[in-house]
């Protein structure tokens, strides 16, 4: 199958993969061939660079997002069919709006975002880049302008902390820990958890007189101060896991042909598995195929390299080929064995190399048209 | 002294450092350089440890060996140790050191107020992860240090600053306590060019290279951290004068039946592509060579397969000026 066809098939694409193999790059193809053939796309990146903002025409991704202008797709002399915007994740940003849409009043919405362990949470929490992703998506998902939303996740070293992120703020929003946090002598039930509690509350007092931080008594306080907002949290919470789990959903893997990168495409597929996620395609990128097409077997190389009369130009035209042969050869076993191992109906695409970095929006056209 | 000379007098002085640590951009191969560098050091009879902060990735890919618990070293190759660092278990092991108590405190690790704590506290399991790696610096064993040679492959550049920085930040956000004295001592270390060897690896393209220049910026004006040297891995092989003449004509030479017009065919796409990124390969090393106004060491573009010691071994050898 290919990936057009999977995409043409859901309203939400959520690429995956490592970092460094060009997921943003693929992401805004797929939102640029969407748009081309009908779709009213958006995508959203992490942490795109400026080129893809030049390729799109646009000064600089915000936040909110922003529309690629009709003389954009004119100098590039296409006419899409339907439309395209980009944004780009403002981690900080997007937090502290979601805390001013959610608190209750505006003394609790300053006690927040002028809490330290809030700050610490919203740039640098494990997960709160990958939440505040999926917070996003669901809002331009609920804003009805787009019918279709392409999601390039953060360059995490593992991927799967994407997967991981609500669970992991459900966790440290759990009304428990907060419980726990802000009334210290109240009986919180469970056996177990009594019985560590004394424990937690030693080892933490004695950690914060080694660091001389004051970490505890802000976290007591932002979850005193948060307590209003955690049934809107455990709803954005689930409506963010309903979206991801639902069929217009589809996971792209975003993977490149070299050795290194396919130990953790494995893990990466296995961990989407172990969460329950379907993966819905595979994009290997920056593929190099064979010179000339193919790969010659038994050809007079060597006949035609002593007709080369400059011999150092035929020692390095000798190499160089070899080499790029030697490379495509082993992308090509690589990919072949992975590709096997695919369920059937998995969307499949592979990606030429461009010899430069993405700089016009029809270098976009050229990846998605290979997509389609 | 000569060029060479001066550029092998200034390889030999980054050599003597103990402490190697190599970062930048992801899939720039900066594996493959702390391996060569940790081969080579034991190739000169050092006693190497090298050290993931990470699960085992790369580096136990390629040393073939994979320890399993955090801190544990594994013997990969002659004189070749590996081991791995995770912030979360330096955090428990430092508590586990600091209060004894193993059965409570493994009850506290498994508390998510614990665990709500050890996420959030600022940078706090990045600084036990690189105060790990300074304890392996001074570990001794009889009559003199346990490692001559310790390597650290810090991971992506955002991650690997990270670490970098927390001794800085921690020396700063914490008032007094015994973390600050250790995060000094930390830092004093990594700002330390006769014990500390900072190499960023770059692949000669476009977006790696600005991103090495960017990593070389912040290592050297936020964190006052000197840069002993930046690596361009991958790189093609210069090409002969005359090449693109010759190229550019090699579809009229010689035979005209099907094979060997293939043949030429197929030559002339790879010299033409090998050529567009040597462009950018010169262009590209050039340009970040001034910007950051050092000279960079270059790696060889090497067979995909197989990939082993030997070619670990030529890495090796083009990182010692060979």
């Amino acid at each position: 199958m290919t990936l057009g066809k999977v995409i043409d098939e859901h309203r939400l694409v959520v690429c995956v993969g490592t970092g460094g193999v060009g997921k943003t790059t693929i992401a805004a193809a797929i939102a640029v061939g969407a748009a081309l053939r009908g779709r009213h796309a958006m995508v959203l990146t992490i942490d795109p660079a400026r080129q893809l903002a030049r390729a799109l025409g646009l000064a600089a991704f915000t936040g909110s997002g922003e529309q690629v202008a009709v003389e954009v797709w004119q100098d590039a002399h296409l006419n899409p069919t339907g439309s395209l915007a980009a944004a780009m994740l403002d981690q900080k940003g997007a937090w502290d709006a979601f805390i001013r849409r959610h608190a209750p009043s505006d003394s609790v919405r300053d006690a927040i975002l002028g809490n330290p362990f809030y700050r610490e949470m919203s740039t640098s929490f494990a997960g709160s880049t990958e939440y505040v992703a999926i917070e996003e998506l669901c809002r331009l998902d609920e804003s009805g302008q787009y019918d279709l939303i392409v999601l390039d996740t953060p360059p995490a070293g593992n991927a799967i902390d994407f997967l991981r992120a609500p669970a992991r703020i459900d966790r440290l929003l759990d009304p428990e820990v907060a419980n726990w946090l802000t009334s210290p002598y109240a009986t919180i039930g469970r056996k177990a958890w009594r019985a560590a509690t004394g424990g937690v509350r030693f080892v933490l007092r004695r950690l914060e007189r080694a660091t001389s931080a004051q970490t505890l008594r802000e976290m007591s306080e932002f979850f005193r101060a948060f307590e209003g907002l955690f049934d809107d949290i455990a709803r954005r919470s689930k409506r963010a896991r309903a979206l991801l789990g639902s069929s217009s959903t589809a996971f792209a893997l975003i993977t490149g042909p070299r050795e290194d990168t396919r130990a953790e495409t494995e893990a990466l597929v296995r961990g989407m598995q172990d969460h329950g996620v379907q993966l819905g395609a595979i994009v290997v990128n920056r593929v190099h195929p064979f010179p000339g097409g193919h790969d010659l077997i038994n050809a007079p190389l060597d006949e035609v390299l002593a007709e080369i009369p400059d011999r150092d130009v035929a020692g390095w035209l000798q190499r160089t080929y070899a080499l790029a042969c030697s490379i495509s050869r082993a992308e090509r076993k690589r990919l072949d064995t992975m590709q096997s191992k695919l369920r059937p109906g998995i969307g499949h695409a592979e990606i030429p190399e461009l010899p430069h970095d993405t700089h016009s929006l029809n270098d976009l056209v050229v990846i998605a048209d290979s997509l389609w | 002294m000569t060029r060479r000379a001066l550029a092998l007098a200034l390889i030999a002085t980054i050599l003597r450092a103990v402490l190697h640590i190599v970062l930048g951009k992801g899939g720039v191969g900066k594996s493959t350089v702390a391996a060569a560098i940790a081969l080579s050091a034991a190739k000169r009879g050092a006693q190497v440890l090298a050290i993931e902060l990470s699960p085992p990735a790369g580096l136990a890919r390629l040393l073939g060996v994979s320890p399993i618990a955090p801190g544990q070293a594994v013997e990969a190759h002659p004189g070749v140790w590996l081991s791995f660092f995770d912030g979360e278990a330096a955090l428990a092991e430092y508590l586990l050191q600091t209060f004894g108590l193993r059965r409570l405190l493994n009850r506290v690790f498994a508390h998510p107020v614990y665990r709500a704590f050890a996420s959030a506290a600022p940078g706090l399991k990045e600084l036990m992860a690189i105060g790990k790696v300074r304890d392996e610096v001074r570990k001794r064993r009889l009559g003199g240090p346990l490692w001559d040679t310790v390597v650290v492959d810090a991971g992506a550049s955002g991650h690997a600053l990270q670490y970098l920085r927390m001794p800085q930040a921690a020396a700063g956000a914490f008032g007094g306590g015994l973390v600050r004295g250790q995060s000094v001592a930390i830092d004093t270390m990594l700002r330390d060019p006769d014990r500390t060897a900072l190499h960023v690896v770059a692949l000669p393209e476009e977006m790696p290279l600005a991103e090495a220049e960017e990593v070389i910026e912040v290592l050297r004006h936020e964190l006052n951290m000197p840069v002993a040297r930046l690596v361009i891995n991958r790189c093609r092989e210069i090409a002969p004068p005359g090449t693109r003449d010759l190229i550019a004509g090699l579809n009229n030479l010689g035979a005209a039946d099907l094979d060997h017009k293939q043949v030429r065919q197929a030559l002339h796409d790879a010299a033409v592509d090998a050529l567009v990124w040597l462009d950018i390969q010169e262009r590209g090393i050039a340009e970040t060579e001034r910007h950051v106004k050092m000279q960079a060491t270059r790696l060889p573009l090497l067979q995909p397969e197989p990939f082993g010691l030997e070619q670990l071994g030529q890495l090796a050898m083009a990182l010692e000026g060979n």
